[in-house]
């Protein structure tokens, strides 16, 4: 009844529709967040027929921690512009929180690796730093800002950079 | 030590001649500031698919509570990949429709914020004035918090000879943050 592009696009909806409205369910401090960033991927040869095109990304997902440290992400990076959705990246990191989380802790520091997977089957490593966090679950929202990460295309055996430049989580 | 008492003296004189700080009411002390921001363009804009930063002053003069003018300029550089030869003028004016307090958002941000839509016109050219282009901006989650104004998501409509769409761009962030 329903072609797969319909149905992609209905997931693509329904994706976003939770991303944009959890944010204001107000249930008690929780390990779950909700995430929203820049992504500006770069290299040398970045074409259209690139891992990345040439365009505007962003980046929303689902985050979890765990713990005093860890951090587990699922995450999608659409490509927005020049055509919307021509190139989307499915992924998911793990992430180590430098310092200890505590109640009263506001700066922090977060390395991680993933694994991204586009609709292209392009697969890709990852290895990110972010030296700057503020905020954590018991302020139910942290910012990182300047995260600087390394990408490494499995098919076409090459690297190349993405950056984030803000990234906000809200906690549920 | 004959110092000591002229020294307390003067530094009483100072700390009780400054004027009384002036409490921040709905009438903001600022004029402008600076914005920044992500942005990127349709291909049928005819712009280089790139990743887009916009940068540049902003002055809202007013301090109104509904249909508030604000102006822009700055510059729109292609970020990712770089080219310094496709930078462009961006000269807009905005309107803020009006200032709504969001109290669904007061135990969560330590500011209280205000949702603060708007709509607006962009003129953007190449520094050789070869290309231009004019849009329309509509940006329906704004926000103004503290001293800055976040937009998150506007679009804007390219609109060839004044009336036919001819694309559409995207953006994706903006800060702007008043500074004087």
């Amino acid at each position: 009844m329903y072609g797969k592009g319909r149905i992609k696009s209905w997931a693509i909806v329904l994706l976003w529709g939770i991303i944009l409205v959890l944010p204001v369910w107000n249930a008690g401090a929780s390990g779950f967040g909700l995430t929203f960033s820049t992504n500006t991927f770069s290299g040398s040869g970045q074409s259209e027929d690139s891992a990345a095109p040439p365009g505007l990304y962003c980046r929303g997902g689902l985050a979890w921690l765990p713990g005093k440290h860890l951090e587990i992400e699922l995450y999608h990076i659409p490509q927005i512009t020049p055509r919307l959705y021509s190139q989307v990246f499915f992924g998911c990191s793990a992430g180590y929180w430098i310092l200890e989380r505590k109640e009263n802790s506001y700066l922090n520091a977060v390395v991680e690796a993933g694994f991204l997977y586009g609709l292209d089957q392009t697969k890709l490593l990852n290895l990110k730093i972010t030296p700057i966090v503020f905020g954590c679950p018991a302020f139910r929202y942290a910012e990182k800002f300047c995260s600087l990460g390394l990408l490494f295309d499995l098919e076409r055996k090459r690297l190349f950079w993405q950056l984030q430049l803000l990234a906000v989580t809200l906690y549920l | 030590m004959q110092r000591i008492p002229v020294m307390l003296m003067l530094s009483l004189s100072l700390l009780f001649s400054v004027n009384e700080a002036r409490a921040l009411g709905a009438e903001k002390p600022w004029f402008g500031g600076l914005y920044t921001g992500f942005c990127g363009f349709s291909e049928q804009t005819g712009l280089p698919a790139a990743e887009y930063l916009a940068a540049g002053l902003f002055a809202e003069p007013l301090s109104i509570p509904v249909l508030n003018p604000a102006l822009l300029c700055g510059v729109l550089i292609p970020l990712s990949p770089a080219d310094i030869d496709g930078m462009r003028v961006q000269v807009a004016g905005e309107l803020t429709i009006v200032d709504l307090p969001v109290s669904f958002l007061k135990n969560r941000f330590y500011i209280t914020g205000c949702w603060s839509p708007g709509v607006g016109a962009q003129y953007q050219f190449t520094f050789d004035r070869r290309t231009s282009a004019f849009s329309v901006l509509i940006a329906p989650l704004r926000f103004r918090a503290g001293d800055g104004i976040f937009t998150f998501g506007s679009i804007e409509l390219f609109l060839f000879r004044g009336v036919e769409l001819q694309g559409w761009g995207f953006t994706l962030f903006k800060a702007a943050l008043f500074l004087f």
